[in-house]
């Protein structure tokens, strides 16, 4: 692959992630303010603005984060599973990314009863929006630490190779 | 040969071996929940058919007054 067209996709998966992080952050911090503000009505906008930012915000960006990162490793000399860093950090994106593709029913749903007139005041939100924090978090400092250890395939294909 | 190369290999990580503890309780954990009866899963807000749909979770809240611009889908809110 060539240098410039590597530092492009590098580019779009960083952003990608970077603005899945953010998203994520943001969700969260309306998933507290729909679980704690007095005014019932702070919390069901707070329900409807998670339904939009869903779907306009978290998952193209986690879709996007997951493709480009695909692109990234098959385009490069790490591979997708020669490197355990890129395998768990492929792992971990892949789970934070089907996790929020099925919870955007809950989210649905919790918005479908703000627009009626009623605040659900579930934790659920919060929860999964600070575990996929988590997830990403890790992902993120895998890919900075980039710790050693090749798989049994990577090594094999090194030694292949050499 | 290649037997010989595997036994040689190093082994894995100890960082990798912690990330599968972890994967693993938390499967267990999840699991656990959702056997027990728990309220967990993306069904959880969702009743079989549109009839319950509509019908708050547990601790909802309702204000004083309804939204006043939110329009019922036509039909009203039986599903098919």
């Amino acid at each position: 692959v060539r240098p410039q067209l590597r530092k492009l996709v590098l580019t779009a998966h960083v952003v990608a992630s970077v603005g899945w992080l953010g998203a994520l952050a943001v969700f969260l911090a309306l998933a507290l303010a729909a679980l704690v503000a007095d005014d019932p009505q702070t919390a069901r906008a707070a329900y409807l603005a998670m339904d939009v930012a869903t779907w306009t915000a978290l998952v193209p960006f986690a879709v996007a984060s997951s493709v480009t990162g695909v692109i990234e490793s098959l385009g490069t000399s790490w591979g997708l599973v020669r490197h355990y860093w890129v395998a768990v950090k492929l792992g971990l994106t892949i789970v934070a990314t089907v996790v929020l593709l099925m919870y955007t029913q809950t989210i649905g749903y919790m918005a479908e009863v703000a627009a009626d007139g009623a605040a659900p005041r579930s934790p659920s939100p919060a929860l999964h929006a600070g575990a996929g924090l988590l997830l990403l978090l890790g992902a993120t400092a895998l890919a900075v630490f980039k710790p050693r250890g090749m798989t049994r395939y990577g090594r094999r294909r090194a030694t292949r190779r050499g | 040969m290649e037997a010989r190369r595997d036994a040689t290999a190093p082994a894995m990580p100890r960082w990798v071996k912690a990330v599968i503890v972890v994967a693993v309780v938390v499967v267990l954990a999840v699991a656990a929940v959702v056997l027990t009866g728990g309220e967990h899963g993306p069904g959880r807000h969702t009743g079989a058919g549109d009839a319950g749909r509509h019908a708050p979770p547990p601790g909802a809240e309702r204000d004083a007054a309804p939204a006043p611009r939110h329009v019922p889908p036509a039909g009203g809110h039986a599903g098919p």
